[in-house]
This record gives C-alpha cells, sequence and structure tokens, in this order.
C-alpha cells in the first residue's frame, strides 16, 4: 500500500488514456485497496491514519474515473447512500471524517456536508440527494441539541421518515436517541457498520426485525 | 501545595525559544479562527488583521508581546470561606478535582448509569472534604436538568456543596452570563462582586487545531469583560487536531493560548488568565483520545516551561485515567501524570484528584478516594529532602554511635510526622491484622471511605439570605421559559 493519492490519481488518468474499463479499475483497483486496508483496521493490524490516506487516495482516483464512468452511462453500486455532517454550532471534525472513511471501506457512498450545518442545510440536501442515512454528528454536551434541531426540520418538511437519521458523538446516549427520536447510535467508528447495515435491513423488510 | 523542588524540565531554554517563535510564525501568517463577530471585530480594532469572510485573525508579534505583558503572573481565587483563598503563581501546586463525567460507575451491584443532579451535589462535598481538591470543579453534568438550564442548576449545586473556591462550568454566553450573576449573588452583591470577581472561574477551549467557536469566543469576551479568571485549555490530540508530532502539537496549542489571551486582555486588561494544557496524542486504533497517556505527561512539563517562559499561571493536566474500571491501569495512569505535572511545577493541576474513568466519561466515588491517596503521595515526593543540620542529624548520630535505636530518641519524635508519608487508605499493616478486617482490596477500603465522608461531612452552609437568592435566580430562570 502506498496511501498516495497523487499516484492513484495518475493511475487513473492512464486507464481512461488507455480507454480501459473504468468500473473494473475502481472495484479491483481503488475500492478493493481501501476494502483491503479497512479489513486490516478492523484486525487492528493498520491505523486510522493509513486508513484515512486509503479513503484519500480512493478519493483521488474517484475524481477522474467518475467522470468517464458517467459518459459511459454506467453507476457504481453502493450499499447505500449516507449523508453526514456536524450539527450547527459544533465544528468537531475528526469523528464525522473516521466514520466517513469507514463507511466509504466498506462500501457506502458518503457525502459529507462538513462542520457548523444548519438544519435547514440538512433538510435541503435530504431532500435533493434521497440519502437512506443521514449521520448527525455532535461532541459537545450542548452542541447534541443540534441533533435534535435537525430531526425537528425534517418532521416540520415532512421528509423524517424517508430516511435512516444516526446520531453520534461523545455526549450521545441511547437515552437521548430515544428522547430525540433518531433511529440509531454507534458508541465508536467500529458499530456505526453494524447499525447501518441492521437499520437498513429492517427499514427494506419491515416487521422481520 | 508546598513548594519544594518542582524542578523537572524536559526543554531547553532554546527549545523554548524555537517553539515560541514558530508559535509567533503561526500567529502572524496562518491566524487563528473566530467563528464570532465580536470577537473579530475586537481583535480588528487592536490591530489584528482580520479576514472577516474567512472568520480568520493574525496576529502581529509586537500585539501578542503586549497583550502578554498585561496577563497578569500572580492573584488569588477567592473562596467564600477565605481559610481556602489560594494564591496563584507563587510556587505552589494546587489540584482540582476531575471534570466533566456524563455517567457515574457505582459498584454494588455493577452499574454505569447517566449522571444526576444529586451525584454532582455528592462528588462536589466529597471535595470540600479531600484537603487535596484545593478547589472543586464540576465533576459531572448531570443528565437529570433541561438541558437548556444544565449551567445554571450546576453552579447552584456547586455553591451550595463547598465554601471553597468554585469553577462552574459553562458551555453558552446565557450560561456565562448567569454564572457572573450567581457570582454575585455570593460575594454578596455587585459592588463586592466589581471589588473581587475570582470566586468563581471558568474554562474555556479552543476547538484545535487553531480555532475558536462562536460559544467559546463570547465566553473569552464575557469573563474578560468582568475580569473573572478563565483558564485556556487546548486540548489538541497529536497526529489528529495537531501534528502527530508533540512539538507540533505544543505549537498547536502554545498559537491558541497567545490567541485567546490578545482577546482576553484587549477586552479586560488584567484579567487573569491560565495557561492550560490537555494536550495528549490520540489512539491511532480507535480514534480514542489517549487521556491519560505519557505524552499527556510530557505535554504538562512542557506548559509549566512555557507558562513560566510567558509569566502565566499553569494549569496543567494530571491524574486522568483511560481505564473503565477502578483497576492497576488506572491506579498506574493516575500516578504518572500527577507526578510528573507535580515535579514540573504546575499551578494548577486540573482533574488532579481526578475520580473519573473512561477518559472523562465515567466518575466514580471509589477512584476519587483512590486518587486522594496518589495525590497525597505525588505531594509527598514533590517537597522533597529538606537539608539542614536539624536534619543531617549529625548531633544524633554521634550521641547514639553505631548500633544505635533511633525509635526512643526525642528527634524521631519530632520529625517523623513531617517527614514520613502516614497513608489512611495505602495497606501496610501485619498479614494477620488485614486478614483480621476482612482482606480488603484497596476497592473495597475506598468505598467504606466514600461512604463515611458522605454520612459525615457536612459543608459550611450559605449564609441563609444568599441561598435563598441563589435558588430563586435558578428557580426564575426555568419557570420564565416554562421548561421545568
Amino acid at each position: 500500500m502506498a496511501y498516495d493519492a497523487d499516484r492513484s490519481r495518475a493511475l487513473a488518468r492512464e486507464v481512461v488514456a488507455r480507454g480501459l474499463d473504468p468500473l473494473r479499475a475502481i472495484d479491483e483497483g481503488l475500492a478493493k485497496g481501501l476494502r483491503d486496508v479497512g479489513t486490516l483496521f478492523g484486525k487492528r493490524e493498520a491505523f486510522l491514519p493509513e486508513l484515512i490516506m486509503a479513503a484519500e487516495a480512493m478519493k483521488a482516483g474517484l475524481e477522474v474515473l467518475e467522470p468517464a464512468l458517467r459518459k459511459g452511462g454506467r453507476r457504481r453500486r453502493f450499499k447505500g447512500r449516507f449523508l453526514i455532517g456536524t450539527v450547527k454550532g459544533d465544528i468537531h471534525d475528526i469523528g464525522k471524517i473516521i466514520v466517513a472513511s469507514i463507511l466509504t471501506a466498506a462500501g457506502y457512498e458518503v457525502i459529507d456536508l462538513g462542520v457548523d450545518v444548519p438544519a435547514e442545510r440538512f433538510v435541503e440536501k435530504v431532500k435533493e440527494l434521497n440519502p437512506d442515512i443521514v449521520g448527525l454528528s455532535a461532541l459537545m454536551t450542548n452542541t447534541i441539541l443540534g441533533q435534535k434541531d435537525v430531526l425537528e426540520a425534517l418532521g416540520r418538511a415532512q421528509i423524517r421518515d424517508d430516511v435512516i437519521v444516526l446520531v453520534g458523538g461523545a455526549a450521545v446516549t441511547k437515552d437521548w436517541v430515544e428522547q430525540i427520536g433518531a433511529d440509531g447510535y454507534a458508541k465508536d467508528a467500529n458499530e456505526v457498520l453494524e447499525v447501518c447495515e441492521r437499520l437498513l435491513r429492517e427499514k427494506l423488510s419491515p416487521g422481520k426485525s | 501545595m508546598t513548594r519544594g523542588r518542582r524542578t523537572l524540565r524536559i526543554l531547553t531554554r532554546r527549545e523554548l525559544d524555537r517553539i515560541h517563535s514558530a508559535t509567533i510564525g503561526v500567529l502572524k501568517d496562518t491566524g487563528v479562527v473566530f467563528k464570532n463577530r465580536e470577537a473579530l471585530r475586537v481583535l480588528d480594532r487592536a490591530g489584528a488583521s482580520v479576514d472577516h469572510r474567512r472568520e480568520v485573525a493574525k496576529f502581529p508579534e509586537s500585539l501578542v508581546k503586549w497583550t502578554l505583558s498585561k496577563a497578569p503572573g500572580k492573584f488569588t481565587f477567592r473562596a467564600r470561606n477565605r481559610a481556602h483563598d489560594l494564591r496563584i503563581g507563587e510556587g505552589a501546586t494546587y489540584y482540582t478535582n476531575g471534570f466533566g463525567a456524563t455517567n457515574v460507575l457505582e459498584l454494588k451491584p455493577p452499574r454505569r448509569r447517566p449522571a444526576t443532579l444529586k451525584d454532582l451535589e455528592e462528588f462536589t462535598r466529597i471535595a470540600d472534604y479531600l484537603g487535596y481538591v484545593h478547589y472543586p470543579i464540576t465533576h459531572c453534568i448531570p443528565q437529570d436538568v433541561p438541558k437548556r438550564f444544565v449551567e445554571q442548576y450546576v453552579a447552584l449545586a456547586m455553591m451550595e456543596n463547598t465554601s471553597k473556591h468554585v469553577y462552574s462550568v459553562t458551555f453558552s454566553l446565557d450560561g456565562a452570563r448567569d454564572l457572573i450573576r450567581m457570582g454575585a449573588i455570593l460575594a454578596g452583591g455587585e459592588e463586592e462582586f466589581i471589588e473581587k470577581p475570582e470566586i468563581i472561574n471558568s474554562t474555556v477551549c479552543p476547538t484545535s487545531p487553531l480555532r475558536y467557536s462562536s460559544d467559546a469566543s463570547d465566553r473569552i469576551v464575557e469573563f474578560s469583560k468582568h475580569r473573572v479568571p478563565f483558564g485556556i485549555w487546548p486540548a489538541p490530540m497529536a497526529g489528529a487536531t495537531a501534528p502527530a508530532t508533540l512539538a507540533g502539537t505544543l505549537v498547536v496549542q502554545n498559537t491558541e493560548i497567545l490567541a485567546g489571551i490578545v482577546l482576553s486582555q484587549t477586552v479586560g486588561e488584567g484579567t487573569p488568565v491560565l495557561y492550560g494544557t490537555g494536550s495528549s496524542v490520540m489512539d491511532m486504533r480507535y480514534g480514542t483520545p489517549a487521556y491519560a497517556s505519557p505524552e499527556l505527561g510530557l505535554m504538562n512539563i512542557a506548559s509549566a516551561q512555557l507558562g513560566r517562559y510567558y509569566g502565566i499561571p499553569s494549569y496543567g493536566t494530571g491524574g486522568t485515567i483511560d481505564s473503565k474500571i477502578p483497576d492497576q491501569q488506572a491506579a498506574y495512569e493516575s500516578t504518572l501524570s500527577n507526578a510528573l505535572a507535580a515535579l514540573a511545577g504546575v499551578d494548577v493541576i486540573h482533574d488532579g484528584v481526578y475520580g473519573i474513568l473512561e477518559s472523562g466519561m465515567t466518575a466514580s466515588k471509589v477512584q476519587f478516594i483512590i486518587c486522594h491517596e496518589i495525590v497525597e503521595m505525588v505531594e509527598r515526593v514533590a517537597r522533597g529532602i529538606e537539608v539542614s543540620d536539624e536534619t543531617l542529624a549529625v548531633d544524633v548520630l554521634s550521641k547514639l554511635g553505631p548500633g544505635g535505636d533511633f525509635l526512643a530518641q526525642r528527634h524521631t519524635l519530632e520529625h517523623f510526622r513531617k517527614e514520613h508519608w502516614i497513608p489512611r487508605l495505602t495497606d501496610r499493616s501485619p498479614r494477620s491484622e488485614w486478614e483480621q478486617a476482612g482482606s480488603k482490596d484497596v476497592v473495597e477500603r475506598a468505598e467504606e471511605e466514600a461512604g463515611r465522608i458522605l454520612k459525615t461531612h457536612q459543608p459550611e452552609p450559605l449564609e441563609g439570605d444568599v441561598r435563598k437568592a441563589l435558588e430563586g435566580f435558578v428557580r426564575g430562570r426555568v419557570s420564565v421559559t416554562g421548561e421545568g
């Protein structure tokens, strides 16, 4: 593993220039690389810097390969679309970045809205992108109130039931999840995969859970 | 508490100079984000170069130098019982308890549950009792009060349960303003408070790297307007919110603190600020903060030196624990960082008598008692070895000669209590006696001691009208908005 975004970008350009299949380059090249690092991370053999840098390298390659894929009228297949952001009033980034990288490595399409994101912007983006899951990050005891604001805004826009809402952060508890009516939370980055898969399964086949 | 020989150093003068000049470079060329219009306006007027759209302030060296010269090197934290007043910056090391757990661990039966207001009252009461908690800070954040009024409930609970100096948590501008109003009631009126606002203090944390949130900026401005002392306590995690290298992390911390001091001293010249650190590393396996790492110990020694370099009292972090239960890991973690911070001469060791587990998440009364024992032990070390004619004891030696018995000497009677640490919790009894007493380990003994303190110790009560006024203030806040 080189964890090298520049090389990843250069190799992607070579794929396009030689007229090779961009989807194969993604699935068997970029995505496989990140998946392998994700597996090593799960086994505690690779650490976070490797995981994040591998995700960055994949992103750099995708920037070249995705337009080529679209040109050919084809699309990648994902486990689900995950919209993530840190709620208004909070500018903590790291937890969100880790979760986004783990999800990307596991085959989700992740769209990161950044930090200090107002509730209205979450609503707007849910309408526009129709994600399967929205992840609301907030670290502090006081800023987790912003998670409640987003849930209320989704409710007012009458799209609350269209999307699974996960909340995360050091101060988030099971009680808080129930109090604000979110669908779930993960105590740490590794648990998030389990939670996502369970909730997506339940959503697809309600009643079987 | 005594001065002793707190001479542990890790950086040379030349290395301190290099950290300083790297910091000055970052302040000037990279700048610090303040997500707050008023703060940016104040800094603009003071002579910083401000990009209002990007919310970045860059600081010329002259401005940093000027404001550093205004921040006091010594001040007093006042207490409602004046016997507990603390003179900060005069060479003594003081300890607080741990800060901000949201859960409490119970042992019988084993259970981790959300912290309540009653827990905060009890931890503050134990802190009021324990000698090495020189002033209590907000041990846990109660989860059973309305979230919008946590700051007011916390301040009331703390003021009622200790007669020592109080540090009460604030998150928001409204919370900071109400803490100041409650501080004025505690001080006995507006005028008394203007005279001595140091009856309360709080802490402001930058959001590393190199950013202050809107709330944090507001609180710096508000505290500085009233000359209320506060600590600036950055906690960058090396490798995540700061460079992986410790020197680079020191530059991040130092830049954040100096930028905060510029804002503070521009708003209120002479406002007492503390040079804080909670800097550590992120565990690269889990993404968790390693809050009890050996690196945190190193950062404390460096921070004590940097505080002295700038003439600002240091506010380190010691005693912290990542372990989830009161076990051997908890004990060795708490011991190492406290010993390093104490020997380095940190002015106030935030968290020192920690009483919290799981990197700040879960409070434990048992651990609180054990941590106090650790601090007693560490402070005995920090007091050092006194060398004088009397302590060299050549007279006694020559009188007794080889083979003499020192137990029966007046010299022994006069000195042993001062020279020897005589523990209350630590077991050194003969095995038979230990077995007779139930073969209890330190956790069991600490649990009994915590129970005994809660049963027997009553803090000095607030004067009746002060208590009524404080309670009325908090009731008024909550009833106005109808959230109970």
